[in-house]
Formats: C-alpha cells, structure tokens, sequence
C-alpha cells in the first residue's frame, strides 16, 4: 500500500447544497465563497478530490467495488 | 406532468465536482434536479412510497427539494457516501443499515420509466473484474493474459511464462494510514517475489503489454470520447501533471466492442482504459462504470459534459 499522490489541500471549511443549482458551494471560515477543488486541474488523485480524479470509487466516498453499499448488492457474492 | 418537468434525480456524496459540471448544464437548460446523498438518511431525507399497478409512487423530500418517484426522467447515480448511524451500537447499526439499504437503496433502483446513469445494481456486477474480463472477451476486446489464484505455484508460473507481469488489486476499498488515503502501486512482479503469502487471499496478476500510450474511451449514451494519453508511467493514474491528452477516433471494431459490453451489463455510460501497443493495437485493461472523466474535457475540449447531460435531459434509453 502507498499513498495517493497529495492533492492540493483544499480552503474551505464547509460544503453545502446550493438549494437554485444543487451543485454544490464550497464556503471558507467566514462563509465565504471560494473555488471549487480540483475544478479546471488534471492533478491531484488523493480523495476526496475534484475533476481531475479518475482514482474512480476508491475514495471515502464512493462504492469500493465488491458491490454497491446502497442498494441490493451484497458484498461476499 | 410534462415531460419537461420531470426532474433528474442525482444520488451522490457533497463533494463531486465531477457532477457539480453536468448540474450546472442542466441548470443552464432549465432541467429540474433534485440531488441527495444516502449519508442525509435519514436525518434530512424522508421518503413513503406506495407499490400501485404502474410501480412505485411516492414522495421524497431532501432540506431543498420534494420529489414525486414515479416522475423521475433519470438518475445519475455516483457516488453517496452510504447509509450510516453512528449514533446506533454496532448491531443496531447493521441492521439499521440492513434497513435502509433494502428499503431506500431497493426503492431507488426500482422507479418506474426511469432512465439509470447507471443503474446502482448494474454498477456493483460491473465492479467485479472477473466479470469484466468475461464480458470483454464476450465483446471481442483483446485482453492480457489474466491469472487469478492463491496458489503460489500457479502465480509462480505465470510469472515466469509471461515476463514481466503485474499484480493487480481485485478490489480497493478504503485503506487508511495514519489517517492517509492508500492504493496499492500497480508494479511489475517477479517469480522469485511470489512466496507463500499469495495463499493468503485472492489475487490477479497479469501479463504487462509493451504499449506505447493509454487509451481512455468514454462512453456517454452513444457517444464514444477516446483520449490518448502519454506518459511514461506503467499506471498513468498515480503520475499527474507529466502527462500529454489529445482526442483520437475510435477504430470501428473497438467501437462496436464497447457498446456490445456496456449491453452486457445493462450499461449507459462506462470509462474504458485501454493500452496501445506500437503496432496500434488498443488492449482492453478495464472498464469503470462510475469512472472520471471531466478532466478530460479541460484537456481536450471534447463536449462531454453536453453529452452527459443530452443522456440526463433525455431520459430515454440511448
């Protein structure tokens, strides 16, 4: 096992659902808007990360393989 | 209810910038959408549905949105971040989660007149690799000879007839240290290398093909989008920014493969990584079916993300 390659460590503090767009907004200390991570970047594979991660579901976020945890799909089949 | 109002419906984690693109497209169109992560449940998601002659009905309601089931137009589904309770005990837990997941997680993969990008079922048979092989043969791809075992004789041999060959994990689920995201370096290996603790789980190894570059084919609807990618890298994943993109057509035969494994698993839309070799013959390594791909239109320019969202709008199956 070895690390992913370190992404730009992101600077905001907080995400939140924009209730107009459903995309998401990205908020520092203050509540402020700031950039997106990883938008307009092709670097950067350590999750969670942006556009530029085809490291593809091996995130903390994502379904791992071995199937799906939300749905029907167990996981020893 | 016209079709135009029909919503999308989007079930991912916060933090997919991936999807943010196409929302922001659809926004643009003035598609409606309502976006939800299996992590809000239950605590800011509620839903009650009714099984009638036409299917499911009901109603689902996320801190900004109220969704009527049955007229969902699509569902994207990428990537929540799963049902959890930390508040509950363990046991408590599991089976709570046993709940939600049958219950919610089948409610969703169940709407009726619903167009999946992709379906979550047809996701987790995708994420098998022995399926995928399976499936790419069936198609007509040309894959590396392919070992799986925990035999180390077996592996032994393998490595030695088909030098030099690599190990691949089957599987990467989360596997932190000291708190740090990891994968496991996809790295050639020799026979010598290969002791008795191959016993020890499943393993797959196969043979490395002497490429020139990467091929990474997207498939969005019947739109097929293949980027060669230079670089010096065995797995160009792990290796950002010494990388060189350019859009490159898609061989008749390849493309008819494509479509015919993405048939296979009931597929819309799959990220295929191929290998080409100097004669210019595209080797299939894989295919993700919830994989990346918007970086790859800052590269090129190629209209992919106006071709996720055509599929999404459209709600029918290409």
């Amino acid at each position: 096992m070895v690390p992913y390659p370190a992404s730009g460590s992101p600077e905001y503090v907080r995400a939140e659902l924009a209730p107009d767009t459903q995309t998401t907004r990205y908020l520092d200390a203050d509540g402020s808007l700031v950039r997106a991570p990883g938008h307009g970047t092709s670097t950067g594979t350590n999750p969670p990360t942006g556009t530029g991660n085809p490291s593809d579901g091996k995130g903390p976020g994502g379904p791992s393989g071995g199937g799906d945890q939300d749905t029907g799909n167990d996981g020893d089949q | 209810m016209t079709d135009g109002s029909r919503p999308v419906v989007v079930v991912t984690n916060l933090d997919d910038a991936t999807t943010d693109l196409v929302l922001a497209e659809l926004h643009g169109r003035e598609v409606p959408v309502v976006r939800f992560d299996s992590g809000d449940f239950p605590a800011q998601l509620t839903f009650s549905a009714q099984i009638e002659r036409e299917g499911w009905s009901g109603t689902l309601t996320t801190p900004t949105r109220s969704l009527q089931l049955e007229h969902a137009r699509s569902l994207l589904y990428r990537r929540p971040s799963g049902f959890a309770f930390p508040h509950l005990e363990a046991q408590d837990a599991r089976f709570a989660v046993g709940q939600a997941r049958h219950g919610l997680g089948g409610l969703l993969t169940s709407l009726p007149d619903c167009l999946y990008v992709n379906h979550p079922n047809r996701i987790g048979d995708a994420e098998f690799k022995p399926a995928g092989l399976a499936a790419a043969v069936q198609s007509g791809f040309t894959i590396p000879p392919t070992l799986l075992t925990n035999e180390r004789d077996a592996a032994q041999r393998f490595a030695e007839r088909y030098a030099p060959v690599l190990y691949k994990p089957l599987n990467v689920p989360v596997y932190l240290r000291d708190g740090v995201s990891c994968t496991v370096s996809v790295e050639p290996v020799t026979a010598d290398q290969l002791d008795d603790s191959v016993a020890g789980t499943a393993h797959l190894f196969q043979a490395i093909v002497p490429k020139v570059a990467d091929i990474r084919t997207t498939v969005i609807g019947r739109k097929v989008f293949s980027v060669r990618i230079e670089s010096d890298a065995l797995d160009w994943r792990t290796t950002y920014g010494r990388h060189t993109y350019r859009a490159v057509s898609t061989p008749p035969d390849v493309t008819a493969s494509l479509f015919s494994y993405l048939e296979r698993f009931g597929l819309v839309f799959g990220a295929f990584d191929f290998a080409v070799t100097e004669e210019g013959n595209w080797t299939f390594l894989e295919c993700n079916p919830s994989g990346q791909w918007a970086w790859l239109e800052d590269e090129t320019g190629l209209p992919m993300i106006s071709a996720f969202a055509d599929l999404l709008e459209k709600g029918t199956r290409p």
